[in-house]
């Protein structure tokens, strides 16, 4: 060992064994360093969250572990370079041939899929708590929309063999057991007139949610089951949004394609009132400059809103009176509600995961119909279902 | 404290190293003790009692046996106490629970379980201190009498909490008096590196495999799902156990101790009996020192051999885990080392392409065993492996985690050690490739940290 320490060469420069351990020694110490100077970030826009901050020191945090725990997250969150280092751990899953980067799958022509291995038995629950629902206010029409994601529709997109759970066949299961159970309850099915409509821009490329036209689709297959006639989308005029880099892009650290494309279409009349304050317009526009770009429709899930058709002849389902519509939605409601303007003249619209009141209150009012729209994920991993029952 | 952690790597090993190599030669022990001490409090300071309990018994103990070398008596009281103190400090926080499990089983009793973690590392380091005192009463190394060395020794933070199990014989020396140089920097910084490689980039990675197959279930696996996933398992185990062995033995060298090697290319073993002499070997000797040996060994008869090995691969697989699927993992090794003993070894040895078959097809079932802890589970998943439906479902696991897998199962040859020599033989080269890995498993360390939060969106 001792006489090749100085004999081996790399191009001109001797390295001894002193010299080696120098490297690694500033490396770290040049890393140490240069981390603790870098000034903490309080907002990471690519993840779309507050990053950890320094634990304040106590007694009682440090004894039950709480303190490490949360330094260590702070260290993790603020760590040097953090963009860089998350740029080359993708790089280096692309290199292995990884067909996913943190739970996203590419798939084809820029497409990237949630993987989704396991039924939660959240979902379960949540179909009990919408029986139980319907139950309760038998009188009272309940339609259900539960919308597939981009996976169990763009089949032709996704790599052959993933395991993810088959979300059609599970829908077609709850229909009929929700169909069977109850006779006020009624499940749209989605899943034909989508995959009917494979080739059209149906969801985000790089977003979790369906596009507007996916919306309008589902919207007509509403439609269809109600039993009313849907106005054609050539009727409205789109308006389009370039540059959207959605979430599934956000999580999968790197896009394989084009950024997306977000078109709202305008609803002449048409407005909201949020909390009481209104008229305001039905899209917040000021969020298409931003990087949530979706959440210009309905104003990204406020707990509770009202859309008002707010002109007359929509075509009603009642003659005699306005219809009212009670909306229980995630965010794949955002952009299908306007084409329903067109059907309803008011529309309550409640997003149950801010929504800290029961709905017990809300359904002594008279509705012409219930309309639960959720997306299939969103829907059984969503714990706030439970809200119905109170 | 984890090696593999932004943590360690950028706030505990600069400023330990750091107090380490500044403190006097007289200090280094005493500094030493602490920030292993500091290492071990981290997350859960409540149990560094437990690292004073078992320094203070110990060394009370090992202190006794030494005065009373001529009373067999006291002495033996004197290891009893240590004995006692260790297991029972194993048994009460790994095995109560079990056992409250069991009894409420077999009679039908409804005791709450305890609410206890399990204090890291226990298992490791309450075997070296048994190991210490049990040396000390055969007389093979005299009492430490320095309780800031003997503290030292009990708590060094490289091989704390996932060992190798490192005898107080092996590094006594070091502990008195240790020199380092450059050279044993050098190479203590490679394997520090190679082990985070294989702890961060090779087992992370093939556990995720193995969640996934996990999280699909395994009714729904077709056969050669079922082999891919526990191949991923097989990777996972061990380069997570070999990666912490080598980091642990590059850090105790980088500080100027020897610790004993740990896993030596277990898996180009030709024999279940050859594989666990390179399996986990400081944990294969400690049986047969403290276990198989005193028992008699091979020294009495056939039918005693078998049962004392028996009792070893009994307490061998229970030391993996309180569970009974670890003690059927053990059991099953117990069954295929006396078959060796018996004939197979002999026909094994002429048959060297079929005998590496057999090991590797030998050990990925025992994988099954270990890593599925529910009976039932276990038997779901070796009928997928052995008559599961012949689909291609599951096509995309082959394609996005082949590359991984199959630089994993290189890695695992002995190719490894001779590459990593020719590369070491090229300094430059060396520390050029060590730096890229280095960074390319901070990179890994970071993106685990990546977290997008979307679901309020939903």
């Amino acid at each position: 060992m001792k006489n090749n320490n100085t004999n081996r060469r790399w191009g001109k420069i001797r390295l001894t064994a002193k010299g080696f351990t120098a490297i690694f020694i500033l490396i770290l110490a040049l890393m140490f360093l240069a981390d603790i100077a870098e000034p903490d970030k309080s907002f990471s826009e690519r993840e779309n969250r507050y990053l950890a901050e320094k634990p304040t020191l106590s007694a009682a945090h440090l004894l039950n572990g709480t303190f490490e725990t949360d330094y260590e997250t702070y260290i993790d969150d603020q760590f040097l370079w953090r963009d860089g280092f998350v740029n080359l751990k993708g790089l280096s899953e692309a290199m292995l041939l990884k067909g996913e980067n943190n739970a996203i799958i590419f798939g084809k022509d820029g497409y990237l899929f949630n993987k989704y291995l396991t039924l939660p038995d959240q979902y379960e629950k949540n179909i009990n708590a919408i029986e139980q629902f319907a139950q309760n206010y038998p009188e009272i029409p309940i339609h259900v929309l539960i919308a597939p994601n981009s996976y169990a529709v763009l089949d032709q997109k996704m790599p052959e063999g993933v395991m993810n759970v088959d979300e059609i066949a599970v829908l077609n299961e709850t229909k009929q057991m929700l169909e069977s159970g109850s006779t006020n309850l009624d499940c749209i099915e989605t899943a034909s007139v989508l995959n009917a409509h494979e080739e059209a821009y149906l969801y985000y490329r790089s977003d979790h949610h369906w596009t507007t036209e996916g919306a309008y689709w589902a919207y007509t297959a509403y439609c269809k089951a109600e039993g009313i006639e849907p106005v054609s989308l050539s009727a409205y005029t789109p308006h389009e949004v370039p540059g959207f880099y959605g979430t599934l892009y956000a999580s999968a650290g790197r896009l394989n394609g084009d950024p997306d494309v977000i078109t709202y279409y305008d609803i002449p009349g048409a407005y909201v009132t949020l909390s009481g304050e209104g008229p305001l317009p039905l899209y917040d526009l000021s969020d298409a400059d931003g990087r949530d770009k979706y959440g210009l429709f309905l104003y990204n899930n406020p707990s509770q809103m009202t859309v008002f058709s707010g002109k007359e002849g929509v075509q009603p389902l009642s003659d005699e009176k306005k219809t009212r519509l009670l909306v229980i939605k995630d965010s794949y409601a955002n952009c299908f509600l306007p084409f329903l303007t067109a059907h309803y003249d008011e529309m309550e619209v409640v997003d149950l995961r801010y929504f800290n009141r029961g709905i017990s209150a809300l359904m002594e009012e008279d509705w012409d119909a219930v309309l639960i729209l959720y997306n299939f994920i969103g829907f059984s991993e969503d714990n706030n279902l439970i809200k119905l029952m109170h | 404290m984890v090696f593999s952690s932004l943590i360690f790597l950028f706030r505990f090993l600069p400023l330990a190293l750091l107090a380490y190599f500044l403190a006097p030669r007289f200090l280094k022990n005493g500094v030493l003790l602490v920030i292993s001490l500091f290492f071990y409090a981290w997350g859960e300071p409540r149990y560094v009692l437990i690292m004073f309990i078992s320094i203070a018994v110990d060394y009370i103990a090992s202190g006794g046996i030494e005065r009373n070398r001529s009373n067999p008596i006291r002495k033996r009281l004197f290891l009893a106490l240590s004995i006692c103190t260790n297991l029972g400090l194993l048994l009460g926080f790994k095995y109560s629970n079990f056992l409250i499990e069991n009894l409420n089983a077999a009679f039908g009793l409804a005791m709450a379980p305890i609410a206890i973690t399990l204090p890291l590392g226990i298992s490791f380091y309450t075997f070296q201190t048994l190991s210490y005192s049990i040396d000390v009463y055969r007389g093979e190394v005299p009492a430490e009498r320095n309780l800031i060395d003997f503290g030292a020794y009990v708590c060094l933070f490289p091989q704390l909490i996932a060992g190798p199990i490192v005898r107080y014989v092996d590094i006594r020396k070091a502990l008195k008096s240790r020199t380092v140089d450059f050279e044993q920097i050098e190479s203590g910084i490679g394997l520090f590196i190679l082990g985070l490689a294989s702890k961060v980039l090779i087992a992370n990675n093939a556990g995720m495999l193995w969640d996934d197959i996990q999280k699909i279930g395994f009714g729904n696996l077709s056969l050669p799902m079922a082999w891919l996933g526990i191949a991923a398992f097989t990777l996972q185990i061990y380069f997570d156990f070999g990666g912490y062995s080598l980091m642990a033995i590059g850090l105790g060298r980088i500080l100027g101790f020897e610790f004993p090697r740990n896993f030596d290319d277990p898996y180009a073993a030709k024999s279940v009996t050859e594989f666990w002499r390179r399996w986990h070997m400081t944990l294969g000797s400690w049986f047969r020192s403290y276990v198989y040996i005193p028992m008699g060994g091979n020294q009495k008869g056939f039918p005693r051999q078998v049962f004392n090995l028996l009792i070893v691969w009994f307490l061998t697989g229970f030391w993996h885990g309180a569970s009974w699927n670890f003690v059927f993992w053990g059991l099953y090794f117990f069954v295929f080392l006396v078959l060796e003993k018996l004939f197979l070894l002999k026909w094994l040895n002429r048959h060297t392409i079929a005998a590496h078959v057999y090991l590797i097809g030998v050990v990925m079932v025992s994988w099954v065993i270990f890593a599925i802890t529910d009976i039932g589970g276990i038997g779901l998943y070796l009928q997928k492996m052995f008559s599961g439906p012949l689909t291609g479902e599951g096509l995309y696991y082959f394609k996005s985690y082949g590359l991984t897998l199959i630089l994993g199962a290189l890695f695992s040859t002995p190719l490894t050690k001779k590459w990593y020599a020719q590369l070491k033989a090229r300094r430059g080269v060396f520390a050029l490739t060590l730096s890229v890995i280095f960074f390319v498993c901070v990179s890994y360390l970071v993106g685990s940290s990546f977290n997008p939060f979307l679901y309020f969106r939903f």
